[in-house]
């Protein structure tokens, strides 16, 4: 069962009801059991086990556990149940929790379900202070915590956690699993912040009364009147992303070991160091730039128009930070300065709208190591390729006639701004790693037209919601393999882009011998994976040996059930390879459900 | 402009600065009763009105003030301190800032010591920053300390006072002294204008795994302080009880009636303990009927807790069959209301524009509320039996007289703006704008018809101004023998009351001048109380002191200024005798213009 704690209310369970074949019976049932330490056994009195059927997770109903541990609930309908629990100085988790995954409750005719043991892991406390090189705190420093854990087929450091500091500089991670950790602090100095970032300017409520005073946050526009931070060291400053203990590479950094129960002290010291100035040079449209010239009272005042922009994100660990807010000045159209910027690994994001009314636009996205002053060009060198095209979201009816339209799926975004942040169509260069975006119009047709897209192999992809991606790519002008493109220098490629959308659903039983698994992972592994994990699909077997995945994309897939393999670092070929042979083979097609059921190993 | 100075503190949402903004009226539903989900809105809304009502005649001009010019033995250096206004020590590494006659900054040293360099001779402003401090008054704007100095060869060093937050801290626990984890302490402010409880909102947080909360940040004054149970947690069956249970909320010092709520008060520099206690209890349920609607009539009903501070929640109703339930709920008093628009597009498309008086276009009768329901119900434990009638809702005929009759009707709107201020303490009162009436053409004549339409019963103040820079004051604004200028409107649930008169005229006094102590000019509240209004009426003055009041009566005023930061009733008798040598008496006659000079009266504690 996929995780849906309660009160955390993941409503995706809503899709996968497994029990449409339960027949209507008058007869009640039980679920009941213990709740005890998972390390010492010991039952745990005062636990808030809670129970809700997965078909409305907003009926939960309350359990405190009792003194020898136990839990029961009466009266229970046929049918799947959530399970969670939680207790001071335990961590909430559902029944035999993995990651997202846990063990939904089956009760029916013939099902046991009176004597589950409910193993609780103690949680630890992770807290400490921030303060600045003088000692005095660090307010609203955003705190980053990561596990070293099993996280999607994989164990690397994940972001699980963000916080942040307090007046006192104080921040505390609570309800923590016993295991490795790292903590990072990302902060600006309070007096560099005051002044890069706020200002106070009059604001008048249309013909009113101007006696508001709206607070504002430099927009990232291209405003020369704040006095350049340049202009006074005090404000050039930043702290590095810095990891306990006081370390600012993210190698340096100390792995905290967390025990369960304890409270482990991480205090930070923060150092400023100079901003890094980081000069981009971006291709700019002349026709689209315009420079306005002011002579107002405190010396004249430069107002550039161009339409492009320069959006940095800074990476630590596996997430980003995009709430970095750099200072930014348009020097001139297409030259950009940005300071407040700390050493470290970044995103670099040059975007240019055309200003039409459709608000198309197309983006360039890479990677940048910073470690002082830069200047980068954006400029291409060399040839440029041309590549436009049209984007076709097949509508279930449409494509079951075998016909495609050039419209979007459903729901029709109402926000025109939605639509912008929603369809973006990105080519990923292969050699590089460069991304390259744009827009997707109304009608599904896109441009690279000025951008800076060299030529190379670029795979296809569609930033869009959830459940769509690219099916299958045509081109003239190109060649393409998969979903993969070839862009040559010398002539304009015209794309047609197949989106697939996931709507399919896989339920069975995880069956060993015969007789249904509980607790087992259930992995549904495609046979043309492409980048990342995004096609697998997991889930973990019911208390009756059941489960379900949906939305699945359509396509050739392998079922594979491993009873404990929740440790198994399946994300590597060679981990995989030894369970694929004993897998089933199954076709998932483009809409509806598929049974199949899956051999345990 | 700092806007701390209306009627008293003006103490609400922080965030509010950023709200007050034309698409904020406009989604606040002018006009209507102020349901559940828009509560924030019409809470913008009145405290909006307040600012009015207190600003609107009296806004100062830009008052900058110019350097004297007498630089004759500069450059100079600046030199001062920032102290601690409670302990008096020196603040080390504190930002001190100087915002004319150029913009420069600096941090303090160990001893709270910073100095400017090559300055000309003139007057400077300076102001302070660090966390910890207070800097920003309630709505966002620049509050203490921004200093203007003269500054010459032989100033003295500037003392920059920088006052400390306050802290209000504690735990929360169940009746076994268990903490209560994730649950929402809420600091509450009491409004000036209704005496209502505000939640405030940067004093929103949650209770961490021990129960433990700490909001920083606080402005010396009196907070209320309340404890809930998290939304979302909707309170289900518990060991197999048929009843679900939850924890009611508690107010400081631990009741659950609100009117028993004692307010915690903070000292600059103060931090403050408030450990609560929950107890579990069955929860209830409340479930009726309602009549008087039509079935094409868009009707919602909503359930207010009677402490009008928690967020409203939706009532679940039928329309087929008028029957309404709420979901579990903690045992208390509520309030029950029903609305109804009416139905959907009945008038709209006929209905020529509404316009509110220069803000903006709306179909405002058309938009406005139908009929209306309230009860006030205490639910110790379940109710079902309970009935309410929609009652309709009255409109309020304006007529205003004194515009030039040469304007068009665009023109005179933005002349005049009206607004109807519900003094009632309960959640359901809202605030209207009059909308301007074009249904018959009285452009010809020598008056301008407007109205407010779907007024609720209750208690309204009426707030009305000419637009700033207009050339108008109100002379009178009567509703029959009411003297609306002075007193509240009353509308009882017949919703008969007679049509509101305002008459302008376009000879108004303008004072202006600035406020020192000593020889030194520095911002301050600027007082006025009139003989023929009963409400003091309260204007900044600028960094420079200098203050600009155009609007007003004619008429003999009383004048006097005191700290911007002063909480005081400016209308009590005492507190004027306090400082009746700083009191100025003037005399304005039609179109005068007069400018005096006024010693700041300071405030003893």
């Amino acid at each position: 069962m996929r995780r849906a704690l309660f009160f955390i209310g993941l409503f995706l369970l809503a899709l996968s009801v497994c029990e449409a074949n339960a027949s209507p019976s008058p007869a009640t049932y039980r679920i009941a059991g213990v709740i005890v330490d998972s390390v010492t056994g010991q039952p745990l009195d005062g636990a808030e086990v809670t129970l809700a059927p997965v078909t409305s997770l907003e009926d939960v109903q309350t359990f405190v556990s009792a003194s020898d541990g136990r839990f029961f609930f009466n009266g229970l309908a046929p049918g799947k149940y959530g399970l969670a629990a939680s207790r001071r100085g335990y961590a909430s988790q559902g029944f035999e929790q993995h990651e997202r995954y846990w063990t939904g409750v089956v009760v029916g005719p013939g099902l046991d379900t009176g004597h589950l043991r409910f193993r609780l892991a103690a949680s630890s406390v992770l807290t400490g202070v921030v303060t600045d090189e003088w000692g005095d705190p660090v307010r609203d420093g955003s705190v980053m915590l990561f596990q070293q854990s099993m996280f999607e087929g994989s164990r690397n450091l994940h972001n699980i956690s963000e916080t942040s500091t307090d007046d006192q500089g104080r921040y505390r991670f609570a309800h923590l699993l016993a295991g490795t950790y790292v903590v990072a602090v990302h902060a600006t100095p309070w007096f560099a912040q005051s002044q890069m970032q706020t200002f106070v300017r009059s604001g008048s409520v249309d013909g009113m009364a101007e006696s508001f005073t709206v607070d504002g946050v430099i927009d990232g526009g291209s405003s020369t009147q704040i006095p350049s931070p340049g202009a006074n060291p005090l404000f050039d400053l930043v702290y590095p992303v810095t990891y306990f203990p006081n370390a600012t590479r993210l190698a340096d950094a100390a792995r905290v070991f967390l025990t369960p129960g304890a409270t482990q002290l991480a205090d930070f010291r923060l150092r400023t160091v100079p901003s890094i100035h980081i000069r981009v040079r971006a291709p700019v449209e002349p026709a689209s730039a315009s420079v306005t010239q002011e002579d107002g009272g405190e010396g004249t005042s430069i107002q550039i128009d161009s339409s492009t922009s320069v959006d940095l994100a800074l990476r630590v660990g596996d997430s980003t930070i995009d709430q970095l807010q750099p200072s930014r000045t348009e020097i001139a159209p297409g030259l950009f300065e940005l300071s407040g910027i700390p050493p470290g690994e970044f995103n670099l994001t040059s975007s240019t709208f055309s200003g039409a009314a459709d608000g198309s636009y197309v983006s360039r996205t890479q990677s940048l190591s910073l470690l002082g002053d830069t200047d980068v060009d954006l400029h291409p060198h060399g040839a440029l390729a041309t590549v436009s095209g049209v984007v076709l979201f097949n509508a279930p009816s449409s494509a079951a006639l075998g016909l495609v339209s050039p419209a979007r799926p459903q729901p029709e975004p109402a926000d025109a701004d939605e639509t912008i942040s929603n369809f973006t169509l990105t080519l990923r260069s292969l050699k590089s790693g460069d991304s390259y975006d744009a827009a997707i119009s109304r009608n599904g047709e896109f441009s690279f037209a000025g951008s800076t897209l060299p030529p190379g192999l670029y795979e296809v992809e569609i930033g869009a919601q959830e459940g769509l991606r690219v099916g299958t790519v045509e081109a003239t002008g190109a060649v393409v393999s998969g979903r993969t493109v070839e862009v040559p220098a010398d002539r304009p490629v015209k794309l047609i882009v197949h989106t697939a959308q996931a709507k399919a659903t896989l339920s069975g039983f995880a069956l060993k011998n015969g007789k249904p698994v509980s607790g087992a992972m259930v992995l549904l592994v495609p046979q043309d994976p492409g980048r990342g994990t995004s096609l697998y699909h997991r889930d973990q077997s019911d208390s009756d040996g059941s489960f379900t995945m949906a939305p699945l994309f359509p396509g050739r897939y392998t079922l594979l059930a491993i009873e404990n393999g929740w440790d198994l670092e399946w994300s590597d070929p060679a981990v995989l390879f030894r369970y694929l042979p004993g897998g089933t083979p199954v076709e998932i097609p483009a809409d509806g459900s598929v049974t199949c059921n899956a051999k345990v190993q | 402009m700092s806007l701390n100075s209306a009627e008293g503190t003006i103490v609400y949402e922080t965030g509010m600065q950023t709200r007050l903004t034309y698409s904020h009226l406009k989604r606040s539903k002018l006009g209507q009763t102020s349901d559940q989900a828009h509560r924030p809105a019409m809470l913008r809304l009145s405290t909006l009105a307040a600012l009015l009502a207190a600003t609107f005649f009296f806004l100062p001009k830009s008052a900058h003030a110019q350097s004297s010019g007498s630089s004759s033995s500069c450059p100079c250096t600046l030199r001062g301190t920032v102290v601690d206004s409670v302990s008096s020590q020196p603040v080390n590494r504190a930002l001190a800032r100087l915002t004319a006659p150029a913009s420069r900054a600096t941090l303090t040293d160990s001893e709270g010591r910073f100095q400017f360099e090559g300055l000309p001779a003139g007057l400077v402003s300076l102001e302070a920053d660090k966390p910890g401090f207070l800097t920003r008054d309630m709505i966002g704007a620049r509050s203490s300390p921004a200093v203007s100095v003269r500054l010459a060869p032989d100033s003295p060093p500037a003392i920059l006072k920088l006052t400390p937050e306050s802290v209000m801290f504690g735990q929360i626990s169940d009746e076994r002294g268990e903490p209560l984890e994730g649950f929402t302490v809420t600091v509450l402010v009491r409004g000036p204008n209704d005496g209502q409880l505000y939640p405030y909102m940067p004093g929103r947080v949650l209770t961490d795994d021990e129960g433990k909360f700490r909001i920083a940040g606080l402005r010396p004054g009196s907070y209320y302080l309340v404890v809930r149970q998290p939304q979302g947690s909707a309170p289900g069956s518990r060991n197999n009880s048929p009843v679900p249970s939850g924890f009611s909320p508690v107010f400081y010092p631990g009741v659950n009636d609100v009117t028993s709520a004692a307010p915690l008060k903070l000292t600059p520099g103060k931090s403050v303990q408030a450990n609560l206690s929950l107890k579990r209890e069955p929860f209830v349920q409340i479930s009726g009927t309602l009549s008087g609607y039509n079935p094409r009539d868009q009707v919602s009903v909503m359930l207010q807790d009677s402490s009008s501070t928690a967020e409203n929640s939706e009532i679940v109703f039928d329309p087929a069959t008028g029957s309404f339930h709420t979901k579990w709920i903690p045992p208390g008093s509520y309030i029950v209301t029903a609305q109804s628009m009416g139905a959907p597009s009945a008038e709209g498309s006929d209905t020529p524009s509404q316009r509110v008086a220069g803000l903006l276009a709306v179909r405002l009768r058309g938009a406005s509320l139908h009929s209306f329901a309230r009860l006030q119900v205490n639910a110790a434990s379940s109710l079902s039996d309970l009935h309410l009638v929609l009652q309709p809702t009255a409109d309020i005929p304006v007529v205003v007289r004194g515009l030039p009759t040469t304007e068009s009707s665009d023109q005179r709107l933005r002349q005049i703006f009206l607004g109807l201020l519900s003094k009632d303490r309960n959640s359901s009162s809202a605030s209207y704008f009059a909308a301007f009436d074009d249904s018959e053409d009285a452009a010809s004549s020598g008056s301008m018809r407007m109205a407010f339409y779907g007024v609720i019963p209750g208690t309204y103040d009426l707030v009305l101004g000419p637009q700033p820079n207009a050339a108008y004051y109100v002379e009178s604004a009567t509703s029959g023998s009411v003297d609306l200028l002075n007193e509240s409107l009353v509308l009882d649930s017949s919703g008969a009351v007679p049509p509101i008169n305002v008459v302008l005229r376009d000879d108004p006094a303008t004072l202006s001048g600035t406020v020192s102590t000593g020889d030194t000019p520095l911002p301050a509240l600027v007082v006025l109380l009139s003989e023929n209004r009963k409400k003091p009426v309260s204007v900044p003055a600028g960094p420079g002191g200098a203050f600009t009041i155009s609007g007003l009566a004619p008429g003999t005023y009383r004048v006097f200024a005191v700290d911007a930061s002063a909480n005081i009733d400016f209308g009590d008798a005492a507190f004027q005798r306090k400082i009746s040598s700083k009191i100025q008496e003037v005399t304005l006659a039609p179109k005068q213009s007069v400018s005096i000079n006024l010693e700041l009266a300071t405030v003893e504690e």
